[in-house]
């Protein structure tokens, strides 16, 4: 695999994505308006806890640290909003454009291709949501010094923020370029891209809702997150299919 | 050398292309002739390993299409029919693109890119988003990414669509340097004047190929070789020494029509003269290349 192929199709990406001032504009205020209403919410935990008398300080951290890591896996809607937007016109982008052929005809890899592909909505989207969830880390730690602790990084946070949220987004940017990649007109591609978000958003609610989050259930997720990651790009790249690419294309 | 051997391509039930064999000698100018649907684009994305065939196989300079498509792809430049570009990207920008899959040294990427276009006429606007750019702009830039990687074997699906005369002059005489540099050149065409400018041999593809040769081969071997003789004189005599010269003959009025003749027009001449026939001109009947390709795709159709 020749990396300077792969970082081509990203830079041309990342290029082309940001030339389009709505996709710029949201990569800024999405991540921005998510982080006040994060902030906000934990604020107002945080202030519901303080005006309890009848809670010890270190019930106070308990209960605030359980709530501050709960509301982690809400991160994830981040890169999986952006990205899934992205990714959905990745290919087909290619292909309305006409782009596609010309592209096919160079000595690039399928696998070098579909990994560029994947890069240019996964890094800008996981710089937006680092740098979102770094301010939330350190207002949580900021709020909890008032009930004499830290809550921030602890295992779920490492786990959450460096395995399951870039995982789980790499997931969801396979399953939407192969359907961008066997897409037979744009608009297809784009439902799609609306349609797989639900399913994953599921998962992120009933996760916080349901149970308290712990290291155990996120290392397990995030295994299986890695497996069907595999899983799945095993058989993009397998269903990746340049005849009907170039040949069936409206 | 393309070597091509009994190449199928069927998409969901419909042949597209069928026993396809043929060669094409390196340094020459081929054209591919034959109405849509014939199987051109077809015949030209297996040859660049965009798609795989169904059944056959094709070399090129000994490099299987299946084992070593990486390799001919790198040797390979292509003009698709419909050059799509990165329409807010500038030209520069564009061409740096392609450069760097073609795996161009990024030292002579830029020197590259400014002599093709200077030679295009497009470098005055290299940093205009290609989205700005008319329909035979495109075109051109389309050629240049073609072209500047420096391929052998060049790949050109309808070059001068779109292009203005004054253009198309300008396609035409590269791709003809371009041959005189030893490239390959492979050129699919509706424009038969172009494709007679240019081939040193031409397919007429219709699903197969239905005819192959050089374009006088072609001529000859469609509409035979037809020489008129136009006299003064009696009819009758000159249809005598035509039976007498056992030809094939078709008498008009004032001029005879000889197909095929065997014998040396001096020879027929002689005859008439000197049986007091009065002979004006004597010439080879010519045919254009549209009215062999009308014939042969109309017997294939």
């Amino acid at each position: 695999m020749d990396r300077s192929q792969i970082i081509t199709i990203y830079r041309k990406d990342l290029k082309e994505i940001l030339t389009l001032a709505t996709v710029k504009y949201s990569f800024i205020f999405f991540p921005l308006i998510f982080l006040f209403i994060m902030l906000f919410i934990i604020l107002l935990t945080h202030n519901a806890l303080l005006a309890n008398n009848q809670l010890t300080d270190i019930a106070k951290l308990r209960f605030f640290s359980y709530m501050a890591t709960n509301y982690l896996i809400f991160f994830g809607i981040i890169p999986l909003s952006l990205a899934s937007t992205i990714s959905s016109y990745s290919i087909v982008g290619e292909k309305t454009q006409r782009t596609i052929e010309p592209i096919l005809a160079t000595p690039i890899e399928d696998s070098e291709f579909f990994i560029g592909k994947m890069l240019a909505p996964f890094i800008p989207t996981m710089i937006a949501t680092y740098i979102v969830a770094i301010f939330y880390t350190l207002f949580v730690d900021y709020l909890s010094l008032s009930f004499g602790g830290l809550v921030f990084p602890n295992l779920v946070w490492y786990v959450i923020i460096l395995i399951f949220i870039p995982f789980s987004t790499i997931l969801m940017i396979l399953l939407t370029l192969i359907f961008s990649s066997r897409a037979l007109d744009p608009r297809s591609a784009q439902q799609f891209s609306a349609i797989i978000i639900v399913p994953l958003l599921v998962v992120f609610i009933m996760s916080m809702t349901q149970y308290a989050i712990t290291s155990f259930m996120v290392v397990l997720m995030s295994v299986l997150i890695i497996i069907f990651d595999i899983i799945v790009y095993r058989i993009a790249l397998r269903i990746f299919n340049r005849e009907i690419i170039v040949s069936r294309w409206r | 050398m393309i070597e091509i051997q009994n190449l199928k391509k069927v998409f969901e039930g419909v042949t597209a292309i069928e026993d396809i064999s043929l060669k094409i000698s390196k340094g020459e100018v081929f054209v591919l002739l034959g109405p849509n649907g014939a199987g051109k684009t077809t015949t030209i994305r297996i040859l660049t390993c965009i798609i795989k065939p169904t059944g056959g196989i094709a070399y090129i300079d000994g490099m299987s299409i299946f084992d070593e498509s990486k390799r001919i792809r790198k040797i390979s430049g292509l003009l698709t029919e419909n050059p799509g570009f990165y329409e807010r990207f500038n030209a520069v920008d564009n061409l740096r693109f392609f450069s760097k899959l073609y795996g161009m040294d990024e030292n002579i990427i830029d020197e590259d890119i400014k002599e093709y276009l200077e030679i295009f006429h497009l470098w005055e606007r290299r940093y205009e988003p290609v989205g700005n750019f008319s329909k035979g702009m495109k075109q051109k830039l389309a050629l240049v990414r073609a072209l500047i990687h420096d391929p052998e074997y060049i790949y050109l699906d309808e070059p001068t669509a779109s292009l203005d005369p004054e253009t198309s002059k300008i396609v035409r005489d590269f791709i003809r340097e371009l041959k005189s540099r030893g490239k390959t050149v492979i050129l699919s065409t509706h424009n038969l004047t172009e494709a007679e400018y240019l081939a040193d041999h031409i397919g007429v593809l219709n699903t197969r190929i239905v005819a192959m040769g050089t374009p006088e081969d072609l001529k000859s071997r469609i509409f035979g070789k037809r020489v008129v003789i136009e006299f003064q004189g009696d009819a009758d005599k000159a249809k005598a020494i035509m039976e007498e010269l056992r030809v094939v003959y078709q008498l008009e009025r004032g001029k005879v029509i000889i197909l095929n003749p065997g014998i040396k027009n001096s020879v027929i001449v002689g005859k008439m003269v000197e049986n007091g026939l009065d002979v004006d001109y004597v010439y080879e009947e010519r045919h254009s290349l549209e009215e062999i390709y009308l014939r042969l795709v109309s017997n294939h159709g």
